[in-house]
């Protein structure tokens, strides 16, 4: 049988059994989707991909550790999730120079972020796609690490609550109010103007 | 139904994880009630704008790892995975601590005696000494025929010592004489010595005493030829 039809727990207990090349077909699996956790929780590129790496390292270091074979991707995220608190954390103590690449492209969406009367967010429309994804960068910026862990994993990664709450170690209940919290924080962030059509 | 309750609704509707009854409760809630409506609807459009903002990207480099040292759980991967290596590794601790302390004992010589009046630990090597005769002369449980009283032992003692200082008396005055023979040498050398010093000054002394006369004479001699030449010439 292909390596690449067999399931993650299979391919787990290869590489516990030190098949080095069923790891890398578990890292070709998920490592768009851990980049792209990663990059949604950060918001950079770089940092993300470091957090990917480093992730996908420590898991092959304590693979005889996971316990549950088919949990593997919920520990990967679990791990890429702990590597992300801590640049967080190194982000919010040590924050980085904003580099603008486009001044005009910046005053234009600080315009359409603050909220002025003639924008409509709420359509979506009248928006590039490149703007769209600042806008919806930046009000992710604001939110908590824990808002904004459970809406990425909710919204993007289309995670169960039960899920969730095993990636960032809390109660269900938690992650039900973290997002409700979170989107009505969004939705503030995005809309300001409260007679917006959010 | 009230407001908060369907609230607490939002998250499992946003989350597409509602069951089917409490769908039904929070849609009549929802048709009664244009406050709920209009949030709902907001976080609604909030959620679609935040999944549809920020698309999944590839990644910029697909990572490959190289494994030099493949792990190989084999036996002691299982070993440990079971948890055993901890209790192997107590054992072991235990064991080896147990063999040193019975090599220390061994090293130290020590003799552990339980008896009626309890345990007594004694160190070093120990030697059959003949127990003292208590008891009015019982017998103490020893291999030595030789049976003494204390005032036989006293005795004994006592003319021990009495050899011992009359030997040391013997010493003293051996070393004694000694002394004064050897002193009475050294004063008969050094007296020797002196009468050769004295009767080499005395030659000294006449040998001075005879080139004096000698320089005397040559001087005299000197005089008389110093004026016999001129008599002659006149």
């Amino acid at each position: 049988m292909g390596l690449v039809r067999l399931t993650d727990k299979e391919l787990v207990e290869r590489v516990a059994r030190g098949e080095g090349e069923a790891f890398n077909l578990l890292v070709a699996r998920w490592e768009k989707k851990l980049f792209n956790y990663a990059f949604r929780l950060t918001g950079n590129r770089e940092d993300a991909l470091d957090i990917c790496q480093d992730s996908f390292t420590r898991a092959y270091e304590q693979i005889q550790q996971l316990k549950d074979a088919s949990k593997f991707s919920f520990w990967l995220f679990k791990i890429a999730r702990n590597y992300s608190v801590s640049r967080f954390r190194q982000e919010r103590n040590h924050p980085r120079p904003q580099v603008s690449g486009n001044d005009d492209e910046d005053l234009d969406l600080e315009n359409l972020l603050a909220g002025t009367p003639q924008v409509r967010i709420g359509s979506g429309q009248g928006f590039q796609q490149g703007e769209l994804r600042l806008i919806v960068e930046r009000a992710l910026d604001q939110l908590p690490f824990e808002q904004r862990e459970t809406i990425v994993l909710k919204i993007y990664e289309g995670l169960k609550f039960s899920e969730i709450a095993e990636i960032a170690d809390c109660p269900v209940s938690t992650v039900k109010s973290r997002l409700y919290v979170g989107l009505t924080q969004l939705r503030k962030i995005l809309s300001r103007d409260e007679r917006g059509s959010l | 139904m009230n407001c908060d309750e369907s609230r607490a609704l939002f998250a499992d509707l946003l989350g597409e994880e509602i069951s089917t009854s409490n769908a039904g409760g929070l849609k009549d809630h929802l048709q009664s009630c244009a406050d709920c409506r209009r949030e709902l609807a907001g976080l609604s459009r909030t959620r679609n704008l935040i999944e549809q903002g920020w698309p999944e990207e590839s990644i910029p480099q697909n990572l490959v790892f190289e494994f030099t040292q493949p792990s190989v759980p084999g036996f002691w991967g299982l070993w440990e995975r079971s948890g055993l290596a901890r209790l192997g590794l107590a054992t072991l601790t235990v064991t080896a601590g147990l063999i040193l302390c019975f090599v220390s004992l061994a090293l130290l010589q020590t003799h552990l005696t339980v008896g009626r009046n309890g345990v007594a630990v004694s160190f070093g090597r120990t030697v059959g000494l003949p127990s003292a005769q208590v008891d009015g002369g019982a017998q103490a449980p020893s291999s030595l025929p030789a049976l003494f009283t204390r005032q036989e032992i006293q005795n004994l003692i006592n003319q021990a010592v009495l050899e011992l200082e009359k030997n040391q008396e013997a010493r003293l005055e051996q070393a004694s004489v000694q002394m004064d023979a050897r002193r009475t040498a050294d004063l008969r050398r050094i007296a020797n010595e002196l009468r050769v010093l004295e009767s080499t000054q005395n030659i000294v002394y006449r040998e001075t005493l005879s080139n004096q006369s000698y320089v005397e004479t040559l001087a005299r001699d000197m005089v008389l030829k110093m004026n016999a030449p001129s008599r002659v010439s006149q």
